[in-house]
């Protein structure tokens, strides 16, 4: 485990101090807006997130889609999840319209311009799933549109053994959602360069660059700089958990106490 | 986990798609399975539709159980990747997509196929499938389909050695055995009608056809043909089987299944039928209406009376005159005797109308109709203008308005005038000068009065002519401006009276305004005396205690003259 939190830091660092040391000033691509990932423009693969409460049912879920499939297969999608979930039928209008917002929201980013050029970002991995709990940050490279999630995702499973398959896909999912993340944020960054007119500076400065300049500061100064510092080490490792069926109960209760107190707080501002 | 096979157990539950593949990769094991109804799919490359389907045994500890797949997915394999695949599902193995190709389709196939098998009992579901599986939900579903039509997914076998079978996906089968039909997809029997197809090769009950369940999906509803089966021809009811119906019957009484399972041979229609039919059958219960699909009532009699009497009547109902066709009909209900004083009665009305037509005004009014709506052109030679839009008399007379008032036309040949008292044409000699009347009618209208209706009646019945109808005519026309005059003089009367009750309704309404005026005014009066009044009684008083005044002055006066007289006595006796 931790060679892996390692051998992260290993080549994304080698590869930084490249960077870094060819040009002074970033080689900045622009491109058009797409999933950082190593699909074709078209068909990129969206993360999509549903989380519906209606009539005392609760429908949360978290799966990727295709861009390229037709639209008529949202219907459909939600015509059988409907059906094998045995959810209301007003289930289906809903799961069809909250898809076709987050298609139709990843639409309109495209045909913008988006900087990348090298960053490498820290992305976290804390989800639940069933009764497995999985934590871990590790760096990935933005620019790298070769990169897999699903790949990582499965090797990640296989390597720690995960018994619940459905762990997998869930990995998948979040790490594409933080991806799309970071790929809308430097679309924005784009919008505000061009109107702000502060130069190269200002998306150097920001949050990806950040970071890149910080990975020096990671690993240890003193020539062994591939080697991230020790305190560091259980931050950046993955750690599963299973936890057992009270252990859920707790954190669901938990999650939905903070949610409701997050609630309030949230109504008693907007009133006050 | 004893195992009597050589092949290594795989365990029930399988955790990653990696697993099965390696165990059941060496399982392919054949048995040769009882007897059941063959299968086929069309489409399907290589194996053709013979005998039997494919067992594929996969014993585990715990449980035994075998997989079973279709014949039709002989082909498939865990470790390859077969061309029916690669046909099927295009996208992943056309290198167009980076997301879709051959070892994401085989990752999802086996996953898919082991979560199944892990649970063969139950049906897996799309959304249980595509939970566990890495990928895009658009990829999980084409594999899904796939696998579902093939039977590699959810897929339960027949059950052997039952005629009808339980058919799930894309199965059809068909018994050829007896005469009776099996509905290809829900496998009840077909009696009555079925539905089929040359196209798949399949049977539909009527049901399942107006369902649309037709298994296929390039099939259309015009692809089926019905077929009627006629119903099995019935043996004749024996004397036992009459006995225990009619011991059912005086047990049962209604309950038609009970009576059905005592009688034991026969279904329930027979049954009915046949109690129906008995002569005495009425003297039990009485017949009983709910039998429907039976128009047979009664006895026999009847039934062969009104058959042969339908048929009798079939040539007439053929006919494509809707009106003859009714008037059939309604002589076959109503019976041969009304039927016929019916058409009687008809045919002599309608011939006395033809012989009433000279005098009777109602016929005659009836030809008048017709003449007016029958299409009326001018009779003037050349002149055959149109005359719907001129005036009833001059449709009538069959003459346009220019030519009615033409000196000379020519009709027939002749030059003739249009004589406007008789309303027909008279030869050009029998007009004096320019005169719209000719002669004889003039003589008569001057010197014998206003209405020489019998002469005229007379005279043109003794003057020759052409035909009955043109001698009629002036006759008729005669009456029918007497009538007409009769008709204005009425209404000039009603015009007149309505005038004067016009006139005694606006005197009325003028009285009762001078009416209203003077209670008015009356009113008016009696208020300003009402306002005098008081004046009146203060002026009163006034006078009244003027008057009182007076009086007081006049007695203190009188007072004061006697004082003074008193005084003056007074003085005079002192002095």
């Amino acid at each position: 485990m931790k060679s892996s939190s390692l051998a992260g830091a290993i080549g994304a660092s080698s590869r930084e101090r490249e960077r870094a040391s060819a040009s002074a000033s970033a080689s900045v691509s622009s491109i058009k807006f797409r999933m950082p990932t190593k699909e074709k423009e078209k068909e990129s693969l969206i993360p999509i997130h549903l989380d519906l409460d209606l009539d005392a049912h609760r429908y949360k879920d978290a799966f990727t889609w295709n861009l390229h499939d037709p639209d008529s297969l949202v219907l459909s999608f939600a015509k059988r999840t409907v059906k094998d979930l045995k959810l209301p039928p007003t289930f289906v209008s809903h799961i069809s319209q909250s898809i076709q917002h987050q298609l139709a929201e990843f639409r309109s980013f495209g045909g913008q311009d988006m900087f990348i050029h090298e960053k490498i970002v820290p992305l976290k991995l804390d989800l639940r799933v069933n009764n497995t709990v999985v934590r871990d940050t590790f760096l990935w490279d933005i620019s790298n549109f070769e990169s897999d999630p699903e790949e990582f995702a499965v090797t990640l499973c296989n390597d720690l053994d995960v018994a619940d398959p459905e762990v997998a896909p869930a990995i998948a999912v979040a790490i594409r959602e933080q991806l799309y993340e970071i790929a809308t944020q430097s679309v924005s960054a784009v919008k505000e360069a061009k109107l702000g007119k502060k130069g190269r500076r200002g998306y150097e400065l920001s949050k990806g660059g950040n970071n890149a300049l910080d990975v020096s500061r990671y690993f240890g100064s003193k020539g062994s700089g591939v080697i991230r510092k020790r305190k560091d080490w259980y931050m950046n490792g993955p750690t599963v958990d299973v936890l057992t069926n009270e252990e859920v109960g707790t954190l669901e209760e938990l999650n939905s106490r903070f949610r409701r107190k997050l609630d309030e707080k949230e109504d008693s501002f907007l009133q006050g | 986990m004893a195992d009597p096979s050589p092949q290594p157990p795989p365990s029930a539950s399988t955790q990653s798609p990696l697993q099965p593949l390696q165990q059941l990769a060496a399982l392919t094991e054949l048995e040769t399975p009882s007897v059941a109804p063959s299968v086929s799919k069309p489409d399907t490359p290589g194996p053709t539709a013979t005998a039997t389907p494919e067992l594929i045994s996969a014993p585990s500890p715990a449980v035994s159980y075998t997989v079973i797949v279709p014949r039709f997915s002989a082909w498939f394999s865990w470790d390859e990747i077969h061309d029916t695949e690669r046909r099927l599902l295009p996208e992943f193995f056309d290198g167009k997509s980076t997301s879709r190709n051959p070892s994401s389709y085989k990752y999802l196939r086996n996953a898919i196929i082991s979560k199944f098998r892990s649970q063969p009992t139950s049906k897996l579901s799309y959304t249980e499938a595509r939970r566990g599986l890495v990928g895009d939900v658009g990829s999980v579903r084409k594999v899904f389909d796939f696998l579902e039509e093939w039977g590699l997914i959810n897929y339960t076998p027949p059950k052997k050695g039952k005629e009808e079978t339980e058919a799930r996906g894309a199965l059809g089968k068909k018994d050829d055995s007896s005469g009776k039909r099996i509905c290809t997809s829900c496998g009840a029997g077909c009696s009555l009608q079925c539905f089929t197809t040359a196209k798949a090769n399949m049977t539909l009950c009527a049901k399942c056809f107006v369902k649309s369940n037709y298994q296929r999906p390039g099939l259309s509803s015009a692809d089926f043909k019905r077929v009627d089966l006629l119903e099995e021809p019935r043996p004749d009811w024996t004397d036992k089987e009459t006995l225990h119906l009619l011991e059912a019957i005086l047990h049962y009484g209604e309950d038609w299944k009970k009576v059905t399972e005592y009688v034991a041979s026969r279904p329930v229609k027979d049954c009915i039928a046949r109690f129906v039919k008995l002569p005495f059958g009425e003297q039990f219960i009485g017949p009983k209406e709910e039998h429907n699909g039976y128009t047979e009532q009664g006895g026999d009699d009847t039934d062969e009376n009104e058959s042969i009497k339908r048929r009798r009547l079939s040539p007439l109902a053929d006919a494509s005159n809707p009106i003859m066709a009714q008037v059939a009909f309604l002589s076959a209900i109503v019976g041969p005797h009304v039927a016929e004083t019916a058409a009687q009665a008809a045919v002599s009305a309608l011939s006395n109308l033809g012989a009433n037509e000279a005098t009777d005004l109602t016929t005659e009014t009836n030809e008048e109709h017709e003449k007016l709506y029958s299409t009326p052109c001018c009779s003037v030679d050349g002149c055959g203008s149109d005359l719907s839009n001129c005036r009833d008399y001059h449709r009538r007379h069959k003459v346009c308005e220019a030519h009615s008032k033409a000196s000379i036309v020519l009709v027939g040949g002749q030059e003739q005038r249009f004589c406007q008292q008789c309303s027909r044409f008279h030869l050009l000699s029998e007009f004096d000068g320019v005169k719209r009347s000719c002669r004889n009618r003039l003589d008569l209208l001057n010197f014998r009065g206003r209405r020489p209706q019998s002469e005229t009646v007379n005279t043109s019945l003794s003057s020759a002519s052409h035909r009955d109808s043109a001698v009629n005519e002036p006759v008729l026309s005669a009456e029918l401006e007497i009538e007409e005059e009769e008709r204005e003089l009425e209404k000039s009367f009603s015009d007149i009276i309505e005038f004067q009750m016009k006139e005694m309704q606006e005197k009325l309404v003028s009285f009762e305004e001078m009416d209203a005026i003077m209670a008015r005014e009356r009113l008016q009066v009696q208020y300003l005396r009402d306002l005098i009044l008081p004046d009146q009684l203060a002026i009163a008083q006034h006078q009244h205690r003027l008057a009182m005044m007076a009086r007081e002055n006049v007695s203190t006066w009188e007072k004061l003259r006697s004082t003074n007289d008193v005084i003056d006595r007074g003085t005079t006796l002192l002095l």
